[in-house]
């Protein structure tokens, strides 16, 4: 179904859609036609600040009110919301995680296939000049072979979430790896190819992880870690080693280092990276006006999203064989067992006075 | 083996609230409840599998689900903005407590109930009064009310006064420290001789438990410190030694409260280097600062800049001031013989495993 104007839902009115796909898509100057969310409460204040017309605690009732529906609901219901609209030819631009298991991205594209309709997932980072420019200058071999690889990601959890869907384990669908780790992997694996080996090592102790780390080998051969976190302000980079030295890259932002500096001058579209295009200049929450637009455009011209669904179940697919691979991560501060045994074993006991 | 299976922590997402929930859940297999007011702050204790119930503390309804159906509530919520929500919300949870027959209300108040502290040995018959500033007169509001409200309406109350309370996710006294000390220069008044009574988080996890089992907390209050005390200096110099950094520096006294007369001067400054984004509300500067990044001649530019610009200077205000003059030494025999409260980690042992999670925060 090809549409000039598609009529838009927007299912789930939580701190993503409020903060970033209603102000992409005023952006771009459309206006939803319905804002569902079972907090109707929610859901009229975010209609009123975005002129929105319409306001529904279900989108069911509506089905054939609108052409196209942006999912921002919690996790769970991503891939079951997903399916229902799809089928029935409704263009999706669905949140990431794309779904809860790589079974269920499975069914997704399926139904989008049946439906005949565009889906699209929330992999905004992709639209990063930076991470563009980066997989083609490795596609060049600018780097050569990589060989290792260093991936630290990690703020003090500050998102406003507007409900304890996200940290409960039956709604979220994990912590840490599987909220921010579904964008830094995507990057990965986007960038580098498809893994080999894994370990994976997370501080859950029945509920969602807060902080966790993998090693990995890729088939390429590259070997490196990941380190995710919400409660440490980390680096937010990548850095690539290869046998012509290094790059390192940010991961939620338009940065890029190299060592040599040389390196930068790769051209992507005729544009080296050590002079930076105005695009360099754009922010994360432009990532949401650029992906809202491809998903607009894939539906007007009936072209293939930039982020589809086979790609975004490339990390469903490894964080789910994490998460079922599970080691715990042992933090010397946590496992004291108890008042007084504090375990000691490889501390520096320092005198620390003077 | 604690006799109590089931307990509401409140400020369960905070520094002391955050590890006792873990060593409730981790050590001694007891279901924790958590009274949250901001999902946001949850990360910490979402790894466990606990109840989390959504309100603030004056939330009646929230608190009064809260706490039903629990056997100890530990109180280690306090709002920094709002003086009266915390008074508020103290006895909301205390006639909760009382309607749901808990067992034992423990509150975490504070050392600050003294201030300004006196220069001798403080223990709990020291004096302690509305002294003007915010934070001690609201903990010392609070204590108060919850003791007379537990003598009058027979529900057993408990308070806790932590002194200088480190470890990991510390705010005031690890994370702040070494984001300072690497960022800029710390001042400590005069030879930096005041003393310091610090005290490792799991020990005051360890008396709070106490204070929950042992009848002999009810209507009391207990200083909580480590074994040893330090200099501020040396409190310092811990932090410095594990970031390879000199970044202490000594000012006497009459020098720091000239410069705290200068506050909009300084903390302007500070302000500035905090968030020198804040200037880019301005067009001009904004397109200068797009132009410089486009071309990449600004990160050089940034990096000379920010060395010549002199690093901030971390001034204590006049409360901190008082904190770190004073030579109060902190007398724990109280909880030592009531409570059989015995600190585990003297200054060495607990600066180690800060170390380690300092090493694993990057900071």
């Amino acid at each position: 179904m090809k549409s000039e104007q598609p009529r838009i839902a927007v299912i789930g009115c939580g701190a993503v859609t409020k903060w970033r796909h209603l102000p992409a898509l005023a952006k771009l100057g459309v206006t939803p036609v319905l804002l569902v969310d079972p907090d109707m409460d929610r859901a009229r204040g975010l209609a009123e600040a975005f002129r929105v017309p319409g306001v529904a605690a279900d989108y069911r009732p509506h089905l054939g009110e609108f052409d196209a529906a942006i999912i921002a609901s919690p996790h769970h219901l991503h891939a079951p919301v997903s399916i229902d609209l799809l089928g029935r030819g409704v263009h999706v631009l669905l949140e990431k995680p794309m779904a809860m298991t790589a079974a269920e991205c499975d069914q997704v594209m399926a139904a989008a296939e049946a439906g005949g309709s565009v889906l699209a997932v929330g992999l905004m980072r992709r639209y990063f000049w930076a991470a563009r420019w980066l997989k083609a200058a490795l596609g060049a071999g600018a780097l050569g072979p990589i060989e290792s690889f260093d991936v630290r990601e990690g703020f003090i959890y500050e998102w406003p979430v507007a409900s304890s869907f996200f940290f409960r384990k039956e709604t979220a669908g994990g912590g840490v790896l599987f909220d921010l780790g579904a964008h830094t992997l995507d990057l990965l694996l986007w960038w580098l190819g498809d893994v080999a080996e894994f370990e994976y090592y997370d501080d859950s102790y029945g509920g969602v992880e807060a902080d966790c780390k993998l090693r990995l080998t890729m088939a390429s051969g590259a070997r490196g870690t990941v380190e995710l976190s919400r409660t440490r302000n980390l680096r937010n980079t990548a850095v690539l080693r290869g046998p012509r030295g290094e790059i390192e890259i940010g991961l939620d932002r338009n940065y890029l280092r190299a060592d040599p500096a040389g390196l930068l001058s790769y051209k992507k579209d005729e544009v080296r990276a050590n002079v930076l295009p105005e695009d360099v200049l754009k922010e994360l929450n432009e990532m949401f006006v650029l992906q809202a637009e491809d998903w607009l455009r894939a539906i007007r011209e009936g072209v293939p999203p930039q982020v589809p669904g086979a790609e975004a179940k490339r990390s469903i697919g490894l964080i789910g064989a994490c998460y079922a691979n599970r080691r715990r991560w042992e933090l010397p501060w946590v496992h004291t067992g108890g008042r007084g045994q504090a375990r000691e074993a490889g501390l520096r006991l320092e005198a620390v006075k003077s | 083996m604690l006799r109590f299976k089931k307990a509401l922590v409140t400020g369960a997402s905070g520094f002391i609230g955050g590890r006792l929930t873990e060593q409730l859940i981790l050590d001694h297999g007891v279901e924790v409840r958590a009274l949250v007011s901001r999902f946001t702050h949850a990360s910490r204790i979402a790894r466990f599998n606990l109840e989390m119930v959504g309100g603030g503390i004056d939330d009646a309804e929230a608190v009064d689900r809260a706490v039903a159906g629990c056997e100890v509530v530990f109180h280690c919520a306090h709002d920094f903005e709002h003086p009266q929500r915390n008074l508020d919300g103290a006895r909301a949870l205390a006639e909760a407590s009382l309607r749901h027959g808990v067992r034992r209300l423990v509150y975490v108040s504070s050392i600050s109930v003294y201030e300004p502290l006196p220069d001798l040995e403080v223990d709990e018959s020291t004096k302690s009064e509305p002294c003007g500033w915010t934070y001690p007169d609201n903990k010392l509001a609070v204590e108060n009310m919850l003791l007379e409200f537990g003598a009058g309406h027979g529900l057993p109350v408990a308070v806790l006064q932590p002194t200088i309370v480190y470890g990991p996710y510390s705010r005031p006294w690890t994370l702040d420290p070494v984001i300072r000390l690497r960022s800029g220069r710390v001042v400590l008044p005069d030879d930096g001789g005041g003393v310091c009574n610090p005290v490792y988080v799991d020990d005051v996890v360890a008396a709070l438990l106490a204070a929950a089992e042992d009848e002999a907390a009810v209507g009391e209050r207990f200083l909580i410190s480590g074994p040893d005390a330090v200099t501020w200096r040396e409190f310092y110099a811990a932090y410095e030694r594990l970031l390879g950094t000199q970044s202490v520096v000594l000012m006497p006294t009459g020098e720091i409260q000239r410069l705290n007369g200068q506050k909009g001067e300084v903390s302007n400054f500070q302000l500035s280097k905090r968030d020198p984004f804040k200037l880019l509300n301005y067009t001009l500067v904004r397109r200068i600062y797009k132009f410089v990044r486009r071309h990449r001649i600004g990160e050089g530019l940034r990096k000379q800049a920010k060395q010549a610009l002199p690093p901030p200077l971390y001034l204590p205000d006049e409360v901190r001031l008082a904190l770190l003059r004073a030579r109060a030494r902190v007398k724990i025999d109280k909880a030592r013989r009531m409570l059989g409260y015995q600190p585990a980690y003297d200054f060495n042992r607990g600066m180690a495993l800060t170390a380690k999670y300092i090493e694993w925060a990057q900071l």
